[in-house]
């Protein structure tokens, strides 16, 4: 298979008031066309700026560094403006972390869903909201005629996350980034909506990133995996192979962090301090690198 | 490698505010004008000379050595007469914002210190005395006193204590909660004394700022009150009344509504620029 | 629902009504000087006075001179002017349209303007638009609309002399009014010199008035539209494909708008009272212009008349405010 995206040697800083501060050391990720692809680590590895990038929502002050974003042959770095945003909504799309803020308070539902059909399908108003009621009815919300005339308020929180999935979809797009998408709901309408995301995956083929912190949901959703900490991927693998054998001593940490209730015995231990202090100096060692590499 | 340098006197900081430094030189330019005004005029300002009546300034054919800016309808010199205004406006400034800010101050510490019920009848009668217009407020409350600058101050004080009671009473909230106060409750000072001893002074630097601005605020309302015909009477040099006769002749003497005009703009400006200056020096995280 | 809302919004406007009509009539029988002396002049005789006293009921108590005007009010009498001695309700009906077509132009301007401002200021954040935007604001605030009003006068009057600083309309033409509303009636009556001449009369004034709403106005919603476009819905628009312009203009203004419209809703009544000045300032015929003769002239009637006006005026304003803020904001509307 193909990968839909390849991402090399992407770094990525932070500057502020003459700080700056690395984010993304030399990222290296392909996602094949078709599967679903997660990304873990611990809040603060890089994972959402990741996201972000290929986004283009990065906050002001990121910067990136170098490195490529190579989506179906092209660099998405290197593209015009207008061409990224022609992409963005009809190839790819997002389903975002919190469904309480992700939607606009002050717009109906079928107006919010109605903007990437009437903008990338050409769509006029009256077939956008038809469209956007089928879309309703594929992610399984009740009464979606009525659901297109309310506000996100009247909704709740699995709803909107149903909302945000139909909307990530609606294009029928090539890649999906979901950023710690069933983060905010609790489990059992988390365990809902992973299972619908998957159904339209397989429907449409749609790649998915997927973001999360939590190896659980990973188990449940993704083909694949790579773990992220310290802006670096460890190691990337398949998701069968990292739970029966992790290569990377992170991995195996994490594993052993993650609450398992598959096996009679719940063996919960916290990653060591020592590891993780391992991998920051590995990560100081990294810029130690370029800074020598620039200088030289 | 951070320095502790002993923190800079408040003199040094404000000389190196610009715009504090701007304001104090309009402050004390205007002081200057006043006090000197005697000298300064070339001529009498109440001094009438119908065969002079809109004379030009000098630099014209028909300009006049002597009178400048050229003179008004009744042949008065228009640079006297807003020498003389600045008089007017300064007293009004100094006076009205004074009281304004003596009235908001007493107000807004009992609002703040003792809350409850006293906090509740103030703030509500701040609260609804600031939503109307200033303008038709002062117009108004002329109409009720009477017309002249005793009149105009006393408007200026009832509508802008506010300005003072709002932030003081705030302040002293804060300034409540904090240690030194309570520990002043513990060693058993009074409530009075608390009040004048403890929280007072450090509401001054505070106070300064308000003052400042609210002396611009003064001048803007009597020359609008005078413009109107409401304050001093109105063959008495003010900004308000030349800017009215320099309304009326505006295409005869131009420069009887210019010069005022401009010393207004100068005033507030200035008074504007040393009170925004002067918060900058005093607390300068709060920026705007 | 929300039309009760609204109509217990307005009910409740009412006891403030009461009260300023209540506070007006004392304030202004406490007033010095006796206005029948001034209206007389020195050739009067006693009886002259005391008969012009009961004329306008000055003669009896105090009490039952408010329960008499309470009356009156409620059967929409004003009384009649003591100087111009013509009926109150009559002259505030013939002025208020003038001062509410320039109101409604000063507005119209600062909103539109304003919003610009705050549009531009936004897409361009940390750049040089927003700096300059910024310090145009500064000055715009730190000088009085009084002030403004003058120096317009000043450059656009005489120093190049392009713009009409005096009336409402140019003497020579000439055009007899029914409503006095002259802008849009002399539009629906096909006499479009007369509204151009109107228009042209009204834009110094109606600048002048519109400047502090919309510095104050465009300071606010810039501000809350930087913090609308760092909200999760403006990200996931943008991720949609718009670009930063319909973001702003598509998602955040609307958002924007509702603490703007709150935060402003002050500034407009201030609006409407510097109209009192600047209509003095531009010898506009208008309410304002009337107010300030009628205190010269201490003519009670019409004083209170006027202020009642500019009363209902402000509640008006305020519900309307109100209302904007329930067309915007969907989760009010079920409060």
């Amino acid at each position: 298979m193909s990968a839909i995206l390849k991402i090399s040697q992407l770094s990525l800083c932070l500057r502020y008031a003459g700080i700056s501060e690395r984010i993304l050391r030399g990222i290296s990720l392909a996602i094949d066309s078709g599967e679903v692809h997660g990304l873990v680590g611990e809040s603060g590895a890089g994972k959402s700026i990741l996201g972000q990038t290929i986004l283009d929502i990065l906050p002001r002050i990121a910067v990136i560094e170098s490195g490529t974003i190579d989506f179906d042959g092209q660099n998405l770095l290197r593209l015009a403006p207008t061409q990224r945003r022609g992409l963005l909504g009809s190839e790819i799309a997002l389903i975002p972390q919190d469904p309480m803020t992700a939607l606009n308070p002050v717009r109906r539902i079928g107006q919010q869903l109605a903007d990437t059909l009437v903008l990338h399908l050409k769509l006029n108003r009256k077939d956008a909201l038809d469209r956007a009621c089928e879309l309703l009815e594929e992610v399984r919300i009740k009464h979606p005629r009525r659901a297109l005339r309310q506000y996100p308020h009247e909704l709740s929180g699995g709803m909107r996350q149903r909302v945000l999935i139909a909307i990530a979809f609606s294009c029928k797009p090539r890649l999906i980034v979901a950023d710690e998408s069933t983060t905010a709901l609790d489990v059992s309408v988390q365990r809902q909506i992973l299972r619908l995301i998957r159904e339209l995956q397989v429907s449409s083929g749609t790649s998915i990133l997927f973001i999360t912190h939590d190896l659980g949901v990973v188990a449940k959703i993704c083909d694949r995996v790579s773990i992220i900490h310290s802006g670096r991927i460890l190691e990337s693998d398949a998701v069968k192979r990292i739970f029966s054998m992790p290569e990377h001593e992170y991995t195996r940490a994490l594993l052993k962090a993650t609450p398992r209730y598959d096996h009679g015995k719940h063996q919960f231990r916290p990653i060591p301090k020592a590891l993780i202090s391992t991998l920051q100096l590995e990560a100081k060692e990294y810029d130690r690198r370029i800074r020598d590499s620039v200088d030289a | 490698m951070v320095n502790v340098r002993p923190d800079p006197s408040f003199v040094y900081r404000i000389c190196h505010e610009p715009r504090a430094v701007f304001g104090l030189f309009v402050l004390c330019v205007l002081t200057v004008i006043a006090l000197t005004a005697p000298w300064l005029a070339p001529h009498d300002p109440l001094e009438q000379d119908l065969l002079y009546s809109f004379l030009p300034p000098t630099w014209y054919p028909q300009g006049e050595g002597s009178y400048l800016l050229g003179t008004d309808n009744l042949g008065r010199d228009i640079i006297s007469r807003t020498v003389y205004g600045t008089r007017i406006a300064l007293v009004v400034a100094v006076v009205a914002a004074s009281l304004a800010c003596l009235l908001g101050t007493v107000l807004g510490l009992l609002a703040g210190y003792f809350g409850g019920k006293v906090d509740l009848v103030i703030s509500r009668v701040v609260d609804i005395w600031m939503s109307f217009p200033a303008v038709l407020l002062s117009i108004v409350l002329v109409a009720v006193i009477g017309a002249g600058l005793h009149a105009v101050i006393i408007a200026i004080v009832i509508i802008d204590w506010t300005r003072f009671c709002r932030v003081v009473r705030a302040e002293t909230m804060v300034q409540k909660e904090l240690d030194y106060v309570a520990s002043g409750v513990t060693i058993g000072l009074s409530r009075i004394q608390l009040l004048l001893n403890e929280i007072l002074p450090n509401l001054v630097p505070l106070l300064i700022v308000l003052l400042s601005m609210e002396m611009g605020i003064a001048i803007v309302v009597e020359t609008i009150l005078s413009f109107v015909g409401l304050s001093v009477a109105s063959d008495t040099p003010s900004w308000g009344n030349l800017i009215q006769e320099g309304r009326q002749y505006i295409h005869q003497v131009p420069w009887l509504l210019g010069l005022p005009v401009f010393c207004l703009i100068f005033s507030v400006v200035g008074l504007n620029a040393l009170g925004d200056g002067l918060k900058q020096v005093i607390d300068p995280v709060s920026r705007r | 629902m929300t039309t009760r809302y609204l109509l217990n919004r307005l009910l409740l406007a009412l006891p403030t009504l009461f009260g300023v009509v209540t506070v007006v009539f004392i304030l202004l029988r406490v007033v010095p000087g006796d206005p029948i002396a001034m209206m007389t002049g020195p050739g009067a005789t006693p009886e002259d006075i005391q008969h012009l006293r009961a004329h306008y009921g000055l003669d009896r108590s105090l009490s039952a001179q408010f329960v008499i005007y309470l009356g009156q009010l409620a059967m929409g009498d004003l009384g009649t002017s003591i100087s111009l001695r013509q009926d109150v309700g009559e002259l505030i009906l013939g002025r208020l349209p003038v001062t509410l077509e320039l109101t409604v132009f000063a507005m119209l301007i600062a909103i539109g303007c304003g919003v610009c401002l705050a549009i531009v200021g936004s897409y361009w954040r940390s750049r040089w638009p927003e700096a300059i935007i910024d310090s145009v604001i500064g000055i715009i605030v730190a000088i009085p609309d009084f002030l403004w009003a003058l120096a317009f006068i000043l450059i656009l009057g005489v120093v190049i002399p392009v713009m009409p600083i005096f009336g409402r309309l140019d003497l020579a033409l000439e055009y007899q009014s029914y409503t006095e509303f002259y802008l849009i009636e002399s539009a629906l009556r096909g006499r479009f010199d007369v509204t151009g001449s109107v228009l042209w009369h009204m834009i110094l004034p109606g600048v002048a008035l519109a400047l502090p709403l919309m510095a104050v106005g465009a300071r606010v919603l810039k501000s809350s539209l930087n913090v609308e476009m760092t909200q999760d819905y403006a990200a996931l628009a943008h991720t949609k494909g718009f670009s930063r312009l319909q973001v702003i203009l598509k998602e955040a203004l609307r958002n924007a708008l509702i603490p703007a419209v709150t935060l402003t809703g002050v500034q407009l009544t201030f609006l409407i009272g510097g109209t009192v000045l600047i209509e003095r300032i531009f010898g506009y015929p208008g309410l304002g212009n009337m107010a300030i003769d009628a205190v010269i002239n201490r003519d009670l009637p019409l004083i209170q008349g006027i202020i009642i006006t500019f009363a209902i005026i402000f509640i008006l304003v305020n519900f309307l405010i109100d209302l904007i803020n329930t067309i915007l904001n969907p989760r009010l509307r079920d409060g």
